[in-house]
């Protein structure tokens, strides 16, 4: 990309999500709009953890319930003032995340996949066991929204949330491209790259592991607050296989690892989500397929595809036999 | 007060649906350990694989269905489950081998696998609930403990079926060269084994397995494209208890889990024996990684 | 032109991207013992990677008794005859010897041999022959050298390639492997021997190749006894 292409194109994705609303009063855009930023927020955040960290963290959808169900319980059965729910979900995602990263330090690879994939069936266990609290199977109903005086956040087709959203994806979006290049970002990424190496030189990689679980779980933290108010419930699906292969899929659609990938992959898959929606069951069929073809066929998702035309560009010169082994 | 006799009963319950409990987890564990201890990747559509082949052996058994009686339901449906291995095999784990993140990109295809499959499943069968004819009717006696016919028949086969597993590791050409491609995959392709197919043959076997648990329990529980989601989770748990890559490990790992589950359920609950499982699992994880029998 | 047991023609390879072979080309006639000397890291091991089917040819050909067994799978190319015992004795370390030994059969023909050649493998090395019931992870390290070995002549080999089968044995191990190497060129089997120390070779090979830099620099043909000093001249002179 041009040097000031990426400015402009930042700017025209916001300005363009500035507008919208103002465009489109439709309550069905609103809502899948809504919906497409939240998930671009809860993907881009995984990104940091999956992506740069290269640790295989199952636990992110995880962190996001949990931050849903704790403002949804204060707000409603404490009695706390839905303004705190943000903080509360924040604070709850971050515990969460201490708690899974804690055993997570010691392991590695599939181990990692297993703690933290066990510990959303953990937290969906005690959901489900606490049914006074957390309305068990049926999930929480009647969670507060937000409002302020007499406007409540769901007027005007929810153009609060909208704009709540919005303002944490910019959040986020800022908060990953800073982390991309930081020098936090660059020990996390030296990390994933090539273990001993940055050990050896002086990268601590518990504090380092550690921190990168606390730093992506805020974001999660923060959109499962607004979720839970938005929809005004929380349910145990949130821990399920789909949600998470769903967002896996967003991911990887938009490629590990970049900034503007997973965001790119989460807008698209909504739309296409909806796009499908007629065939019912059927779109998890396509999604599935989907899912296989990317891994297979463009590894490194959309964000690879520029690259992946410019190979094909410059492929004058013969090349060496592909890469994998012959087995 | 707590009485001696009633010590006993309880005691005697614990023990006979431990057993059941263990047994089950022997079924649906087995396959999946086959599979990771040949190449090395955790199958995710090892419950979508149940769940196919109890519907499968439905439509062929019941009078609603095909009506060709229980029999060729069973042995119909491990061979769909057994090809439905080779397939996902084939689409899902085969093109990826050799790549350096095969652990983290195979959850991710089998995961997809398994959606895929509980999907077509649920558009297939319709979301009514279903349920398989126990195997045997009746009831049997067992330490003081009345259990079903059907309990009775898992209780006895699922050793027996490891048992003819690892008979077939040890004595045959095929189930020793499967042996042999997990413990060094090049030097076996010197020695002449065809690699791949001893993968996709591994896979089927481990697939049939799971059609089988999966039969079984659809006897016990009512059929759903979600069927084999739990026993899943279970049969990792149990893999990982007693060691990747160690099959008697895999077995002394379910006997362990299950007798765990049946005492935990008897003094805590079904509620929190769940979460129990799980907390104790992660536990585990961490101070035991290699698991009970598993090799550093 | 009568077929060569061996012919290699330019033949191109690597890992990944990276090119270790440029273009090697080499004849190898019926009946002599080759003996392969070079540098680390100059392509011998993956030369036979490649022969044997494990890594892929990106160009050239390779010929084995007069048929094209270039890209073939590892699997044919065994059971053509083609056996190639891989550096650093790398066994099935969880099966018994003579597991392994079996497995060394697998291929149909040699299967149907495998218990007239295990009789062979274990007069060749009698200690195989004690440790039959025992796990090779539990042994020493000229030991599983043995079993790799006798794993490669199993599978019945009309052309055996033992890459470095000295690598890390003490002095009189080595002695006591080239006594059965001998043996074995002498039972007529055809062998490539690779090894750092020309004179372990001195009087196995008939002929000697060097490779440096993924090709054949250098050769030396001779019958039996060649002198000490040309070899350590063609290996230094090129390395």
């Amino acid at each position: 990309m041009e040097k000031n292409a990426r400015p402009i194109a930042v700017a025209t994705f916001f300005a363009v999500l500035l507008v919208l609303p103002l465009a489109n009063g439709d309550s069905y855009v609103r809502h899948i709009s809504i919906i497409a930023i939240m998930y671009a927020v809860l993907v881009s955040s995984w990104n940091i953890t999956l992506g740069y960290g290269g640790v295989f963290n199952f636990a992110h959808m995880a962190f996001f319930a949990v931050g849903a169900y704790a403002t949804g319980i204060l707000t409603k059965t404490f009695g706390f003032s839905p303004w705190w729910g943000m903080p509360i979900g924040i604070v709850a995602s971050v515990v969460a995340s201490v708690l899974v990263c804690l055993p997570v330090l010691r392991l590695k690879g599939i181990y990692v996949i297993l703690v933290t994939f066990a510990f959303g069936q953990l937290c969906l266990q005690i959901v489900l066991n606490q049914r006074e609290l957390t309305g068990g199977n049926f999930g929480l109903v009647q969670i507060p929204p937000l409002e302020i005086g007499a406007f409540s956040f769901r007027d005007y087709q929810n153009i609060g949330y909208y704009y709540l959203s919005l303002a944490i994806l910019a959040i986020t979006v800022a908060a990953v491209t800073w982390f991309s290049r930081s020098r936090f970002g660059w020990r996390v990424i030296a990390l994933r790259d090539n273990e001993p190496y940055a050990v050896s030189r002086g990268v601590p990689l518990s504090r380092i592991r550690l921190a990168t679980f606390v730093f992506s779980a805020i974001f999660p933290g923060a959109i499962g607050a607004v979720y839970a108010q938005y929809v005004r419930s929380a349910s145990p699906d949130m821990f399920g296989f789909s949600f998470l292969t769903l967002a896996l899929s967003m991911l990887l659609l938009g490629g590990i690892g970049t900034v503007w990938g997973p965001i790119a992959g989460a807008f698209v898959f909504t739309i296409l989500s909806e796009v499908m929606a007629p065939l019912g069951p059927g779109r998890y069929l396509v999604t599935a397929v989907l899912i296989v073809l990317i891994l297979r066929f463009f590894p490194k998702g959309l964000a690879g595809i520029p690259q992946f035309l410019a190979q094909q560009w410059t492929r004058a010169k013969p090349k060496p036999q592909p890469a994998a082994e012959k087995a | 007060m707590v009485t001696l006799d009633s010590l006993l009963l309880g005691f005697q319950s614990i023990f006979a649906s431990g057993l059941v409990l263990a047994s089950l987890y022997v079924l649906m564990a087995a396959g999946l350990a086959l599979v990771w201890n040949t190449l090395g990747i955790f199958n995710f559509t090892h419950g979508a694989l149940m769940a196919v082949a109890a519907y499968v052996a439905w439509t062929v058994a019941d009078p609603r269905g095909l009506d060709l009686g229980l029999a060729v339901g069973v042995i119909v449906a491990i061979l769909v489950a057994a090809l439905l291995g080779l397939v996902i095999n084939y689409l899902l784990v085969a093109p990826f081998l050799g790549q350096k993140q095969i652990v983290l990109i195979a959850v991710m295809t089998t995961l997809s696998g398994a959606f895929f499959i509980e999907n077509s499943a649920l558009l297939i069968w319709g979301p009514r609930i279903k349920q398989l004819d126990k195997f045997v009717e009746g009831n049997v006696k067992i330490a003081g403990t009345t259990i079903s016919g059907h309990e009775a028949v898992i209780i006895v086969v699922a050793p027996l079926l490891m048992l003819g597993l690892w008979a077939f590791l040890r004595f045959t050409w095929t189930g020793s060269a499967i042996r042999a491609v997990a413990q060094n995959r090049e030097f076996a392709e010197l020695s002449g084994i065809r690699v791949k197919r001893m993968y996709a043959i591994a896979f089927a076997i481990a697939a049939a397995l799971a059609g089988f648990a999966g039969i079984m329990l659809g006897a016990i529980r009512f059929i759903t494209p979600g069927l084999g989601g739990e026993p899943l989770l279970k049969a990792l748990i149990v893999v990982i208890l007693g060691g990747l890559g160690s099959m008697p490990g895999t077995v002394l790992g379910a006997y362990l889990v299950g007798f765990g589950e049946a005492i935990s359920t008897y003094f805590l609950g079904a509620y929190w024996t769940q979460a129990m499982l799980f907390l104790v699992f992660i536990a585990f994880l961490v101070l035991r990684p290699n698991g009970l029998l598993g090799k550093p | 032109m009568s077929d060569a047991a061996l012919e290699i023609r330019s033949l191109h390879s690597g890992y990944g991207r990276v090119p270790v072979l440029h273009g090697i080309s080499a004849r190898i006639e019926p009946g002599e013992t080759v003996g392969l000397i070079g540098p680390n890291g100059h392509g011998k091991s993956t030369l036979f990677r490649t022969l044997s089917g494990l890594l892929p040819a990106w160009s050239g050909s390779v010929h084995f008794l007069g048929r094209d067994i270039t890209n073939k799978s590892p699997s044919a190319i065994v059971e053509s005859g083609l056996i190639h015992v891989p550096q650093g004795n790398t066994l099935f370390p969880d099966l018994t010897v003579q597991e392994n030994l079996w497995l060394g059969a697998f291929a149909k023909g040699p299967r149907a041999e495998r218990r007239k050649t295990i009789e062979r493998v274990f007069s060749l090395f009698p200690r195989l022959a004690e440790r039959r019931g025992q796990r090779c992870r539990t042994l020493s390290g000229g030991e599983r050298q043995m079993v790799a070995i006798g794993c490669g002549l199993m599978g019945l080999p009309k052309l055996l390639i033992l890459d470095e089968p000295t690598l890390g044995l003490s002095p009189k191990l080595k002695m006591e492997l080239r006594d059965a190497i001998a043996a074995i060129i002498g039972s007529g089997v055809q062998t490539i021997i690779v090894e750092q120390d020309p004179e372990f070779l001195q009087t196995l090979a008939t002929r000697f190749l060097l490779v440096s830099e993924g090709a054949v620099h250098a050769e030396i043909s001779g019958a039996g006894g060649l002198e000490h000093q040309r070899i350590v001249e063609m290996y230094f002179g090129h390395a």
